[in-house]
């Protein structure tokens, strides 16, 4: 049976911040990039002690020649590391892994939060790639404008709307309240980011009947569904469940994790 | 001359001492892209209950320095589902398998035990009276010499195969409760469960496991469970089987020489799948460098 997951050593070809404290690490990973499908996410290893466990990061877009690209907050010292790191080292990937979104239907709607714009990029180039007809609209949501990320790289592919908490870019308000404004049948809805953004997302959507995929994020140690560690309960009024983000998700049908 | 790596828990013949611990492997399959099963000592599969358990609630895995904390409360799809589901697919792999139990009760082991007595792919049996993260059961019988002497004999009266007993680490006296299994009739000893710990977030001051404690492992338990392989291993005659820490043929070779018979590898295999594999080929290296015709010369050589 052909390997679905595979570890690679990838060598650094970029590493710059995009955004304050948000940076952009473009690697070379070929086999993985090759695998890899929208919503998927890797495990990367730093090599040392501390950290210790690998840490997921959602792979942000996948070029021709192999590269395969990271966008990443710097918030602990893993992340710091991950930032003083200069092209041409070499990092451990395993990947791809989890299951990533399914895209259906010809009107999408990608809702990022902050850093969960990162997987929408891949998400909105395949979409792309399957032809002119597919119509897609991003809306971008964070509390100021530092936290809009690569917003201009969503424009080629259509209508692209931003929302700051604070008002300094775009509008002044949730993401959610774009989501809310916008009509139409037969929509389809791709959002990442923090989980209240997620669960007004998704109730945004129940109401107007729109299917919701959502890509949740969780502490996990093995990322290929050995540890257990990442569960997150499932919508059930019975009885007591749990998925796993890494193997299950990290893309759920909005439905299946909340009533 | 080939080095010799085979081991021996009673009467039991290990192609080799590299085993992946309880909870860091699932069922093998999970790691077949990275490992030939077949390669290894053996492995030991997820905890089995009776019936099938969710486990706790999220956030259940926390890293610390040098090593993680768990708190997953043996989440498992039970007996049936191992025995329908799994041990076809682990029949098909030729590796050999080590079946971890769990039970709330004394009866539970022997039920468990007694069901997998005919399944071939089976070679042994471990018996989880260690586990930290579950509110009854596990830990409360790996605690009281009396209880783990119970829960021995009920396995060992319920299977003819070999009977390995994991003790926990959270004890005053690991040795008192090594000699009570070992009197009622156990194979061999695997030691050592993780540690109960705990981690705090400072700002929200709320634990980091909703748990609250959970089990540590890594690199940061390896000396203490080098610790108690010497102890248990000058308390007893069984065999033993070292856990705790491992990820390199140095650290295999260091329970060895503490008195352990076997090794099993853990958290390890969540930071490279393929490393059990990696260690029997580095533990062949090391044999051969030191000119040592067998593994087994090994086991116990402290010198002191």
């Amino acid at each position: 049976m052909p390997k679905t997951q595979i570890i690679e050593i990838a060598s650094i070809l970029a590493n710059d911040e995009v955004a304050p404290a948000t940076w952009r690490m473009v690697l070379s990973s070929p086999e993985i990039a090759g695998l890899a499908q929208p919503g998927q996410f890797v495990m990367v290893d730093l090599g040392g002690l501390d950290p210790l466990l690998r840490r997921p990061f959602s792979i942000h877009r996948c070029q021709d020649g192999g590269s395969l690209s990271l966008l990443y907050k710097v918030v602990g010292h893993g992340t710091g590391q991950m930032a003083a790191l200069e092209p041409g080292r070499t990092l451990s990937l395993l990947g791809p892994l989890g299951h990533g979104f399914e895209i259906k239907g010809k009107s999408h709607i990608l809702v990022g939060g902050g850093l969960g714009t990162a997987p929408l990029l891949m998400l909105a180039e395949t979409m792309a790639c399957l032809g002119k007809d597919q119509n897609i609209t991003t809306l971008l949501g964070g509390r100021t404008a530092g936290e809009i990320l690569v917003s201009e790289e969503f424009a080629p592919f259509g209508q692209v709307k931003k929302a700051t908490d604070d008002g300094s870019l775009g509008h002044h308000g949730l993401v959610t309240s774009l989501l809310n404004d916008l009509s139409g049948p037969d929509q389809q809805v791709y959002s990442c980011g923090p989980e209240p953004m997620l669960r007004a997302v998704a109730r945004i959507c129940r109401e107007k009947g729109w299917p919701c995929q959502v890509s949740l994020e969780s502490h996990m140690a093995c990322g290929m569904g050995a540890c257990l560690g990442c569960a997150v309960e499932h919508a059930s009024l019975t009885e007591k469940k749990y998925a796993h983000v890494c193997k299950d998700g990290p893309v759920f049908e909005a439905g299946a994790i909340w009533l | 001359m080939a080095v010799d790596l085979t081991v021996n828990i009673g009467a039991w013949q290990l192609a080799n001492p590299i085993m992946t611990a309880s909870g860091t492997f699932g069922y093998g399959e999970e790691f077949s892209d990275f490992v030939e099963l077949d390669k290894l000592g053996a492995i030991v599969v997820k905890g089995i209950s009776v019936e099938p358990r969710s486990g706790n609630p999220p956030p259940r895995v926390v890293e610390t320095a040098c090593g993680m904390l768990n708190a997953i409360g043996l989440e498992n799809k039970g007996l049936a589902h191992f025995i329908d589901q799994k041990i076809p697919m682990l029949a098909q792999t030729g590796a050999a398998v080590v079946a971890n139990i769990l039970g709330d009760q004394v009866a539970d082991y022997g039920e468990i035990s007694g069901a997998l007595d005919e399944q071939e792919v089976i070679r042994a049996i471990e018996v989880n009276i260690s586990c930290p993260n579950v509110k009854k059961g596990g830990v409360a019988f790996g605690t009281q010499p009396a209880m783990a002497a119970k829960v021995t004999r009920a396995v060992r009266r319920a299977t003819s195969k070999p009977v390995i007993v994991k003790l926990s680490p959270n004890v005053t006296d690991i040795t008192e409760i090594a000699r009570a299994v070992a009197h009622e009739g156990a194979d061999g000893l695997s030691l050592i469960n993780t540690l109960l710990g705990m981690a705090i977030d400072a700002r929200s001051r709320r634990p980091k496991l909703a748990n609250v404690v959970g089990g540590l492992s890594g690199p940061a338990i390896k000396p203490v469970a080098l610790r108690m392989v010497y102890q248990v291993a000058q308390a007893t005659d069984l065999p033993i089987i070292g856990i705790g820490g491992i990820s390199t043929a140095s650290d295999v070779v260091e329970f060895l020489i503490a008195g352990a018979s076997a090794v099993q590898v853990g958290t390890a295999n969540f930071i490279n799948p393929g490393v059990s594999g990696q260690l029997v080929d580095e533990l062949r290296n090391f044999l051969e460098q030191e000119g040592l015709d067998s593994v087994r010369e090994l086991t116990g050589s402290l010198i002191t």
